[in-house]
């Protein structure tokens, strides 16, 4: 195990370099860079050209990206261009938040759907078992900004309720950060849930088609025990893959209900960057979400082997 | 007294896309104490489908006719709470394919432990020392280690054998093996069969064997119930059936099993197969198939009924006198 970890993690730094040398390319391939934008478009082809030469992108790329590459191995992520900020501090502070609505998210999404999956198994083609999966189809077709900005105008036109604007940390007031991220944790975790929810089934329904749950069975077990005590673990193996997947992807932030909620969330930040041409915050920011996906997926995989005994590293 | 298990006119049919469709087709058998009766057919005649109809382990699309009294208590009207009393502790059931009717995530000990503790109440601890010692009685070596490893570090015959452990853990009346030695290799299926007539010895276990493989039926059964197409075609003392068998479908059954001392060029088979579910002839079931074939046989569905010998038999070949 302890020489698997350590093989994992080395295996990480080719992945790392080719995402960086990836992000790099395509960021320098659109149009437009930070100094035209910076200047506006009225500026001359000579003051972009000076400010260019001051902020060192006329140096040959090969060049420019070793300079970055070179400070990200001493843990210097860089300023930003446009703010002159340093970059990891804001990248961390924005993870926090991102970390809180993720957390939120997954815990409703997974507390609505691995019952429910588990019921629509075990009552596969039963009227309960039709509602909920219609529910869930309904969850995984519409488009998360809809379900969130469907909620929002509900709730403040009905309720006369809107969620509070300043992020609070759960660790400063946990019913005012409860308040503020109810509504978009919502809103992902109705995509969270559809998703698992349709796993649950699947995986249930296969695992409840095996010989030991016959024998479950055989041994004078209630439904419920054969239930959560032989078929649960049996069928966690791919519900937990794709709940890995899931929260990898919203860790990296979940640009658009980040967008709708106004949440200053790690996606939010790269989003900013790519308008501004902001090079240094846009690869910062996609390398960090790029290493938090590669490390949940490593969790993973630890993971399993604490499920299923024959898998071994 | 009372049978042990006594099944009479079971009918098990399953709803199926808004058919019904009938697999067991008036079944009756009894089971004294300390009986083992053996239940031979092809695949598909029902054999595994009465296994589990006595432990009422279906499903919700089975739908089930007639009665099924063990001990004198009829099954077939239980609450599915007072079924799971006797599942597992006065009825057990070992299956064919031990590689996977095991779960694979759980220790030997909890598996077997698992019976202990639901129905005789006992302790995590106690279940698991009885658990070794139950591993110890079925010939499992190093059983101290045994408990805490999983299914897949165990052979085969190993997990046959925690499968008769786990089974036996309850003392139970009756225990019914459906093919509880097809999937091993030979030599292990001596040991399994061994160790069951050991067991059988030391409980007084009744068991209700089902199985296609007619030298594991004469090694075991006092008695034998031919099935074929979802019917009983034949029952007899064991050394009757090997004797004098009746049925053409039994004779075919013996006719088809390789032996050392007949000098036979080729094995006899059997032609055709067995009828589809929706297709069953409108007489003897078997008569498409039969070498004596008459003309009631493809009008009228014979009776089981006592022939000569003391066994019973479905066949005109026996019945003409009687019936007509």
């Amino acid at each position: 195990m302890g020489s698997y970890l350590i093989k994992r993690i080395i295996s990480l730094i080719p992945i790392l370099v080719g995402i960086s040398i990836l992000v790099f390319t395509i960021l320098h391939l659109v149009p437009g860079d930070p100094a035209s934008i910076m200047l506006g478009t009225e500026a001359t082809p000579e003051a972009v050209a000076v400010l260019r030469a001051e902020m060192g992108l006329d140096k040959p790329l090969i060049s420019q990206y070793l300079h970055w590459a070179g400070g990200l191995l001493q843990g210097d992520f860089g300023v930003s261009v446009h703010t002159g900020e340093e970059i990891l501090p804001q990248i961390l502070k924005r993870f926090l938040i991102t970390l809180q609505l993720t957390i939120m998210a997954v815990v409703i999404g997974w507390t609505l759907a691995i019952p429910f999956g588990i019921l629509s198994a075990i009552r596969s083609h039963s009227k309960t078992d039709k509602v909920i999966r219609i529910l869930t189809l309904l969850g995984i077709s519409v488009p998360n900004f809809a379900i969130g900005t469907l909620l929002l105008l509900g709730l403040s036109l009905y309720f006369n309720w809107f969620p509070p604007i300043d992020v609070v940390h759960f660790w400063d007031d946990p019913a005012e950060a409860f308040k503020v991220f109810i509504l978009p944790a919502v809103t992902m975790g109705i995509v969270v849930a559809a998703g698992v929810m349709r796993m649950t089934r699947s995986a249930f329904m296969e695992t409840m088609d095996k010989d030991f749950i016959r024998t479950a069975r055989a041994k004078g077990n209630s439904q419920w025990t054969v239930v959560m005590g032989h078929a649960l673990r049996n069928s966690s193996i791919p519900i937990v893959t794709i709940a890995g997947m899931q929260i990898g992807y919203l860790l990296g932030g979940s640009v658009i209900v980040e967008q709708l909620f106004s949440i200053p969330g790690l996606g939010q930040y790269v989003l900013d960057g790519i308008y501004q041409r902001d090079y240094p915050v846009v690869q910062g920011g996609v390398l960090f979400v790029a290493l938090v996906f590669v490390l949940v997926n490593l969790i993973i995989d630890l993971i399993y082997t604490w499920i299923d005994p024959r898998i071994k590293y | 007294m009372a049978a042990m298990l006594h099944i009479d006119q079971l009918r098990t049919s399953f709803a199926q896309s808004g058919k019904s469709l009938t697999i067991i087709d008036g079944v009756s058998l009894t089971v004294q104490a300390g009986e083992t009766v053996g239940i031979v057919g092809e695949s598909g005649c029902g054999k595994s489908v009465t296994s589990l109809s006595i432990m009422r382990l279906l499903g919700k699309n089975a739908e089930m006719t007639g009665s099924i009294r063990f001990e004198g208590k009829e099954l077939l009207t239980l609450s599915e709470k007072e079924m799971q009393k006797i599942r597992g502790n006065e009825i057990a059931m070992i299956f064919q394919e031990p590689m996977t009717s095991l779960n694979p995530l759980q220790t030997i000990g909890k598996q077997i432990g698992e019976p202990l503790r639901r129905h005789l109440g006992l302790s995590k601890q106690a279940a698991k020392e009885r658990a070794v010692q139950l591993l110890r009685e079925v010939g499992i070596p190093r059983a101290e280690e045994i408990v805490g490893e999983y299914p897949h570090q165990l052979s085969g015959g190993m997990r046959q054998r925690v499968m008769i452990a786990m089974a036996m853990a309850c003392s139970p009346k009756l225990l019914i093996a459906d093919e509880p030695t097809t999937a091993l290799d030979v030599t292990i299926q001596a040991q399994i069969l061994e160790l069951m007539k050991k067991v059988r010895a030391e409980n007084h276990t009744s068991i209700v064997l089902i199985t296609h493989d007619l030298g594991v039926v004469a090694e075991m059964c006092h008695r034998v119930i031919v099935m074929y197409a979802g019917q009983i075609v034949e029952e007899a003392e064991v050394t009757k059936l090997f004797e004098e068998p009746k049925h053409p479908y039994t004779k075919g059954l013996l006719n088809s099993m390789p032996s050392v001392s007949v000098d036979a060029e080729r094995l006899e088979a059997i032609p055709g197969s067995v009828p589809l579910l929706h297709e069953m002839p409108a007489g003897c079931r078997f008569a498409p198939r039969c070498s004596h074939v008459m003309d009631i046989c493809r009008e009228q569905n014979p009776q089981l009924l006592p022939v000569e010998g003391g066994q019973k038999c479905r066949c005109w070949l026996y019945q003409e006198g009687d019936e007509r």
